[in-house]
């Protein structure tokens, strides 16, 4: 049996250990409710420009712009979302291994497969495996803005353009709850046909002669890279809310185990505090007993 | 018809109206219901909304897209649209004027950067004075 002295320290440890995860908590709701607020901010934007999307899209054959070409998919580009800190419960490796197992299954039907992280865990993650990584974006997630999701869309924009890559695809968790997460693995690029737009909730009813100003070339032009950027960000905004969400829930979960712990170490302190009084009682009686005779 | 402004930081008018104008890349467009299906690009500038039952409302579009489906919903996407509220007129005026001091005086020394920075600043500006005075009228 552990000494008291022993009990004490441990009590002293894992009350500290509970005060932390509290405080993780509440710092991740709050941080949670602010992403959850951008992200239900930027849905319907996202979605009318994926109407405009679906409608231009359905109106052009795949020559009328570099973004709808659709080559053999032969080199890839995996773009990972994690986060850069851990203690969000399953957050990162839930991802990580989505990203992970994909290339496994593809490796062999594509000649190269480049990977983007953003955030460090992705990064420790495929460095540990030996896994070559392209680009490590650790600076996004801090504040995740839409002028820094632009830049990572331009890029990954114009290296689809450069013929460096035939597909583009985006590995993240997205946002169902606070208490859920689900792996989505979107292809960016070539941009999707109407049909599976639509699809994602999208309201158009498409029709036929559609007038476009300044001109169809120039709309495409603009409209095409512009809803990949948002498309990024938007899946930034998803990924925050899932970390914050599953950092909560881990949380919470630690501080609910310590706080059993803790009931179970005292419980275990004030018995041995009770055998040694016993013990110390007894010698006192037996003490006196034996002055008597 | 329907009208609708998204942002990406929310949808900024929803409700129907009579009819909107708009300002397009080559011009100012009136919409009214069974308007052709359109899709097209929007420069920094006013839009005013005619709105069934009530005066105009007047917002401040800075570029993006307006998209016309069926004739009957009108839905602007633009990355920042500001109501006649929302707008300080005197800072408006104040920004209007170091922009085009800027701009009067640029000769070679101004890059093309610059230039366009500073051309953008005053059509802001001047929009902004438009329909920052539309408050209350």
């Amino acid at each position: 049996m552990p000494s008291l002295k022993n009990i004490r320290r441990r009590i002293a440890s894992v009350k500290s250990n509970a005060k932390i995860t509290r405080a993780m908590k509440l710092v991740a709701a709050a941080k949670l409710r602010r992403a959850q607020e951008r992200l239900m901010q930027l849905r319907p934007y996202a979605l009318r420009l994926g109407d405009m999307i679906a409608e231009l899209a359905h109106q052009s054959d795949s020559t009328a712009h570099a973004l709808l070409a659709h080559r053999p998919a032969r080199r890839t580009l995996l773009l990972l979302l994690t986060s850069d800190r851990g203690l969000a419960g399953a957050f990162n490796s839930n991802v990580n291994k989505a990203a992970n197992a994909w290339m496994q299954e593809h490796k062999t039907q594509r000649d190269h497969i480049e990977l983007r992280i953003v955030g460090k865990k992705g990064r420790d993650y495929f460095r540990s495996k030996n896994v070559e990584i392209g680009t490590v974006y650790t600076d996004v997630l801090t504040n995740v803005t839409l002028e820094r999701s632009s830049q990572i869309g331009r890029e990954v924009v114009a290296a689809y353009i450069d013929e460096k890559f035939d597909e583009v695809l985006l590995v993240y968790n997205e946002f169902r709850s606070a208490m859920s997460q689900s792996i989505r693995l979107d292809r960016v690029l070539p941009v999707q046909a109407a049909a599976s737009v639509e699809a994602e909730g999208g309201t158009t009813q498409l029709t036929a002669d559609t007038l476009y100003e300044p001109s169809k070339a120039e709309v495409l032009d603009a409209l095409l890279p512009m809803n990949i950027d948002i498309g990024i960000y938007r899946a930034l905004l998803e990924s925050v809310a899932s970390e914050m969400g599953a950092r909560m829930t881990a949380m919470d979960a630690a501080t609910k185990n310590a706080g059993e712990l803790l009931a179970r170490i005292t419980l275990q302190y004030n018995r041995a505090r009770q055998a040694i009084i016993t013990t110390e009682l007894m010698e006192i009686t037996s003490g006196a007993e034996s002055l008597k005779g | 018809m329907h009208i609708e402004i998204v942002t990406p930081i929310g949808v900024k008018y929803s409700g129907t109206a009579r009819g909107v104008i708009v300002p397009g890349a080559l011009g100012d467009m009136g919409i009214l219901p069974g308007h052709q299906p359109l899709l097209a690009a929007l420069r920094t500038g006013a839009c005013t909304v005619d709105v069934e039952g009530h005066d105009q409302v007047v917002l401040l579009v800075d570029g993006g897209y307006v998209h016309v489906t069926e004739g009957q919903k009108v839905v602007i996407t633009t990355e920042l649209c500001e109501t006649a509220q929302d707008i300080d007129v005197e800072a408006a005026r104040s920004a209007l004027e170091s922009a085009s001091a800027v701009l009067a005086q640029a000769r070679e020394d101004v890059s093309t950067a610059t230039w366009t920075l500073k051309k953008r600043a005053v059509d802001l500006a001047t929009t902004r004075i438009r329909v920052g005075s539309t408050k209350g009228g």
